[in-house]
């Protein structure tokens, strides 16, 4: 009935006819031990850096590779600082790993949770820095924080204290303020903002700054999409930065209620138009040149001048100070890019020797040079900024001394409350429920659900 | 004994290895692992603490769990009836025989293979204010189309049109293989009875699809309760809390909140849902599918 033939079987699978038994057995082997070794050349791949690091750490005449990982946007100017710190280091080689900055997060917490691989890495937010902390992963560095090359920092380095010790050095910093279109002010016969604007005047002139309809639509203000929480700028000037504290979170519902003001006035372009895509590209509707001022960071200078410089895009824009509150005295608000060691490094020696380079005044000149910010306030580093920075007008807002406010607090459970934050003000935005409602929610959601 | 039965399996194993190191590595592994960690408290990175029940037990009180658990059985229940009724009628077009008909069955089934993340950015872009929905809403007269995304109450009905319109594709093409494996005779002979098209279709297709029907029904009662792409790619949960389903509920508590525990403990619940929804779906079936 059946073939009896020790080369077939049933399916009269044709080919099996060809291959004897023990062969068929020899293929099933090297594809069983491909697969394998497959997965395990990940892992030897970084065997090398680990054990040549931990057999001659402190050999002068051994080169030492470190591994550093940073996120996509940091790659133009961390390429440069890099190259720099290799010259002034000839033993230690730095190997650069760029991740997608939307996966960035989770690539650091995957490294961390497999052990040494990472030796130096960094965070855009101080509230990562904290939850690293609370988690024990970070080398202390207060060693090469009181050594004399950074003690011109030494303010910003000690605001990211955490329990009396310096668990990461700041290498960039970012300042708000106010961007603002020169052409639709002169159309409305406006003078332009300056240091002596009030979050009133503010208000005044986006509903002055207002007009049109369908196509020709003016906005004076830019509104976020609903769930961006970048309102909380007006928040962070004040003082205030951390919602899990309650004095701190009044004061974001006052200024939330402001916000949702001006689009209840008519001079933002309501939240429910915003929702996904259509809202998320602020540079892109900044630039169609039909909303009159926004608040943004410093990097939206570098965006707006590529478009402009090299898309071609026309639009007469400036720059001033972010405008103050009347009961509070002027300031802005940033947040620390900061630089952190792996306590499971193997080379810890060669990662704080980067990790200083990086947060020195040296790489602060290459970074500024870039047009972007650091804690570093020297002359040198300031005209590197400003060579790089020649448009527009008024670049220069940001050498100001106007004190800058922390806007994100060394709180290892900041990031959870601020989801809840995120989660009922989109609700306050989109007028489903009432701001007390909102703020009730609030408290008593991150009463029961913010947890280490 | 053992040798000779080694030696008439052993190619056998040998070829079966791979595919099986994988699944026990990548698949049965974490699925052992994650029920130890549903007892424990962890955050990814400090050591474990075992916490025994303690997660199940602030399951009871987690406003957000029980928030993402009723928006999912509500998506379950639209877009799975919704999804079947809509393949069988997709199936039966796709069963006439005409010049081109193999095009479309390509067609109708390209939605089904595109990435869920590219397929829920285009649909988020399509469901804006002013994007294609609202202005054809416009010009058939609707002078205020709804907010779509923005609005709590039709977002999620937004993500389950998007998940069926991806997912009719693939369930018509497996129901039209059902249709053509129904005997030709029993059409005859209910047509002999003198049955009508619609008295045929209820009677003979139905019943003869009924098998694959409830295989449709099983993988989409799963996989509806797996939803995590389109509505991380669409709405990221929001409005405030209206998309938030399990399975993203899980993603932020392990990769947002570092409470792998909690998330351990959510998935065993999801899974022990599946389950016993499964189960109960394989006593009925007895009742209506016909084999």
């Amino acid at each position: 009935m059946f073939a009896t033939s020790k080369y077939t079987n049933n399916d009269g699978g044709l080919w099996m006819k060809r291959i004897s038994r023990p062969a068929a057995g020899a293929l099933g082997a090297v594809v069983c031990a491909a697969l394998l070794a497959a997965c395990s050349s990940n892992q030897s791949n970084n065997a090398p850096a680990s054990s040549a690091g931990s057999s001659g750490a402190a050999d002068s005449g051994q080169t030492v590779t470190i591994n550093y990982y940073d996120w996509t946007d940091e790659q133009a100017y961390m390429d440069q600082v890099v190259s720099d710190f290799e010259k002034k280091y000839p033993n230690i080689k730095v190997n650069a790993n760029y991740v997608p900055t939307s996966d960035y997060t989770q690539k650091i917490l995957v490294n961390l949770s497999t052990g040494g691989d990472m030796d130096v890495f960094a965070t855009a937010s101080t509230s990562n820095l904290a939850e690293y902390v609370s988690k024990q992963v970070l080398e202390p560095l207060d060693d090469v924080a009181a050594a004399g090359d950074l003690a011109g920092i030494a303010d910003s380095i000690n605001q990211l204290k955490y329990e009396d010790h310096i668990y990461g050095l700041p290498y960039r910093t970012s300042k708000w303020v106010l961007y603002y279109n020169k052409d639709l002010f002169d159309k409305a016969g406006i003078a332009y903002p300056d240091s002596s604007w009030t979050w009133d005047q503010y208000e005044k002139t986006a509903k002055q700054l207002t007009s049109g309809s369908g196509q020709n639509k003016v906005y004076g203000s830019l509104s976020f999409p609903a769930d961006n929480t970048w309102w909380r700028v007006l928040a962070n000037i004040k003082g205030a930065s951390n919602p899990l504290n309650a004095d701190e979170l009044s004061a974001f519902r006052q200024v939330l209620e402001y916000y949702n003001k001006l689009t209840q006035e008519g001079a933002q372009q309501p939240f429910g138009e915003l929702v996904g895509t259509a809202g998320g590209d602020y540079t892109g509707r900044f630039l169609q040149g039909n909303v009159g001022m926004m608040w943004n960071g410093d990097w939206e200078i570098q965006m707006l001048n590529d478009a402009i410089q090299q898309k071609g895009v026309k639009l007469n824009y400036d720059i001033a100070p972010l405008p103050h509150w009347s009961d509070s005295e002027p300031a802005t608000t940033g947040s620390f890019a900061v630089i952190m060691v792996n306590k499971q490094s193997a080379h810890l020696d060669a990662a704080k020797k980067f990790a200083e380079f990086v947060a020195s005044e040296d790489a602060a000149k290459i970074i500024a040079g870039n047009g972007l910010l650091t804690p570093w306030t020297t002359d040198a580093v300031n005209q590197a900024f400003l060579s790089k920075l020649t448009t527009p007008e008024h670049a220069g807002v940001f050498n100001e001394p106007t004190k800058v406010l922390n806007q994100v607090p060394m709180d290892p459970l900041y990031n959870q409350g601020m989801n809840i934050v995120k989660e009922e003000t989109s609700l306050y935005l989109l007028s489903k429920q009432s701001l007390d409602q909102t703020f009730q929610n609030i408290q008593n959601r991150i009463q029961k659900e913010v947890k280490p | 004994m053992a040798l000779t039965r080694l030696r008439k399996y052993g190619v056998a194993y040998l070829f079966l290895a791979p595919s099986l190191i994988g699944l026990i590595v990548f698949v049965l592994y974490p699925i052992v692992d994650s029920l130890f960690l549903s007892f424990t408290r962890w955050d990814g990175l400090t050591p474990l603490k075992w916490i025994g029940l303690a997660n199940y037990r602030d399951l009871l009180t987690d406003e957000t769990f029980r928030i993402s658990l009723v928006n999912n059985l509500y998506y379950t229940a639209v877009t799975v009836p919704l999804t079947i009724a809509l393949s069988i009628l997709l199936a039966l077009l796709m069963n006439f025989r005409i010049r081109g008909i193999k095009v479309f069955r390509v067609l109708y089934f390209f939605p089904n293979i595109t990435a869920s993340i590219a397929v829920g950015i285009i649909w988020g872009a399509m469901f804006t204010q002013y994007g294609p929905i609202n202005t054809i809403l416009r010009f058939f007269g609707v002078a205020n189309p709804p907010g779509w995304l923005a609005s709590t109450t039709l977002a999620l009905p937004a993500v389950m049109l998007v998940s069926i319109w991806k997912g009719v594709g693939y369930n018509a093409v497996i129901l039209l293989a059902g249709l053509q494996g129904v005997p030709r005779h029993l059409y005859e002979a209910a047509e002999l009875d003198g049955a009508g098209r619609f008295k045929q279709f209820v009677h003979v297709t139905l019943p003869g699809l009924s098998p694959v029907i409830f295989f449709t029904v099983v993988t989409g009662v799963i996989g509806s309760f797996q939803v995590f792409d389109t509505v991380m790619a669409m709405t990221q949960g929001g409005p405030g809390r209206a998309t938030n389903v399990l399975v993203f509920h899980i993603y932020n508590t392990a990769f947002q909140n570092y409470h792998f525990g909690a998330a351990s403990a959510m998935s065993y619940v999801l899974f022990v849902i599946i389950f016993v929804l499964t189960l109960v779906q394989l006593r009925i079936q007895k009742r209506w599918v016909t084999y």
